[in-house]
């Protein structure tokens, strides 16, 4: 292995460190990227439409591999004063329906699933919901 | 502190002009290595041995129409605990998770972007690859676009820290003065653990009344904020990006 390649160190940092603590950029390591951002939505029409099982968006990014990725999503666009954008790297849990993510090596969706599993009518009083979403993925390798 | 560093503009955007938000990276400010890219099945923790607990990421592939439930994983100085149900791939960065950086704006007005003369910037390959002919999962840093259109930009760190002991019952807000919405990430540790979980671990969204929030961390255009109402103390620790969601 030929000694070569970059390394940017931290602003008071020795660029001689070993240390990639000390380092903005140290080609010996992967630094995540984002590749494709982009925003979707989810509305509700009535109760009724609760209880249907939805596919938000799809989003092709041909990769070949399962990239990382990270999302975030409010509600009724509260973000600009109400404080809840949400960050969800893995799922969040809606207790009886789910909105979550599925990545391939082709392509990233976002999935509503409605399930009462028993626990009874779900989400009520959520006819009036809008959810706006904005995703992320990277160029960065995440499979498994 | 002398002037001097390096910065890449994303692509059409003029360095010189460049919003924070619109470099690919710029050594004012922070950024995340990756210093570990690892796969820990369902039940399974792996060693790290950093000696601090680090900002990090868990990756979860589902399939479509199944129940989901919030991941339960962790960390500490030693080890990443997955104790999901499912197998997740975590990314480990060289960054401790408690770190204090105050957020610095140099500029936020956004740049105008240019679609002329792209044919110039910046492309830096992983160890034991050629430059002129890999493929984008081994370039470690380069300006471009997606083939969506994307520029490709790295993770800018604006502002990181933590605060300990925060009461049940209680909200912590944080300015972060960036006046946009930030892409974040952040963690918690409810007493007397020692692990550090990212924020969906517990988390209920209060869509109906019969579900009640145990804690959340949300993010507005002027502050990051904890709420705990998980019935002890916790700690909490945060990464804010230039990033505008």
């Amino acid at each position: 292995m030929s000694d070569y390649g970059v390394k940017i160190s931290l602003e008071g940092k020795d660029i001689s460190s070993t240390s990639p603590e000390d380092y903005l950029i140290f080609s010996k390591y992967q630094i995540p990227k984002t590749y494709i951002v982009g925003t979707s939505s989810l509305s509700f029409s009535n109760e009724a439409d609760t209880h249907n099982n939805k596919t938000v968006t799809t989003v092709n990014h041909n990769l070949g591999y399962k990239p990382y990725v990270s999302w975030y999503w409010n509600k009724n666009n509260s973000e600009y004063g109400g404080d809840f954008w949400i960050e969800s790297q893995g799922a969040p849990h809606l207790v009886f329906e789910s909105i979550y993510y599925v990545v391939t090596t082709t392509s990233f969706a976002i999935y509503y699933t409605y399930n009462n599993g028993g626990y009874g009518d779900g989400l009520t009083g959520i006819s009036g919901y809008n959810f706006g979403f904005k995703y992320y993925i990277f160029i960065d390798k995440a499979d498994i | 502190m002398s002037d001097y560093g390096m910065k890449v503009s994303q692509v059409g955007v003029d360095v010189l002009t460049s919003a924070d938000n619109q470099y690919v990276f710029s050594s004012a400010f922070g950024g995340l290595l990756i210093k570990d890219n690892v796969t820990i099945n369902s039940g399974g923790t792996y060693t790290h041995n950093y000696g601090y607990i680090p900002v990090y990421t868990a990756e979860a592939f589902f399939t479509p129409n199944t129940q989901t439930a919030g991941l339960n994983v962790g960390a500490d100085s030693t080890k990443i605990y997955n104790n999901s149900s499912n197998n997740l791939r975590f990314f480990l960065f060289a960054r401790d998770i408690r770190t204090n950086l105050s957020g610095v704006n140099i500029t936020n007005t956004p740049s105008p972007v240019s679609s002329a003369n792209l044919d110039y910037g910046f492309k830096v390959s992983s160890d034991g690859y050629n430059v002129k002919t890999t493929g984008l999962t081994n370039l470690v840093s380069f300006s471009g676009v997606s083939l969506a259109g994307n520029p490709v930009r790295q993770l800018i760190i604006h502002q990181t820290g933590f605060q300990d002991n925060i009461n049940s019952g209680t909200t912590l807000n944080i300015s972060h003065n960036l006046g946009y919405v930030p892409q974040f990430w952040a963690y918690y540790r409810k007493h007397p653990t020692v692990i550090y979980s990212p924020e969906m671990v517990n988390y209920q969204v209060n869509f109906d009344s019969t579900v009640s929030i145990t804690y959340q961390a949300t993010v507005s255009s002027s502050e990051i904020s904890f709420y705990n109402n998980l019935g002890s103390q916790i700690d909490v620790a945060y990464v804010i990006f230039k990033d505008a969601i």
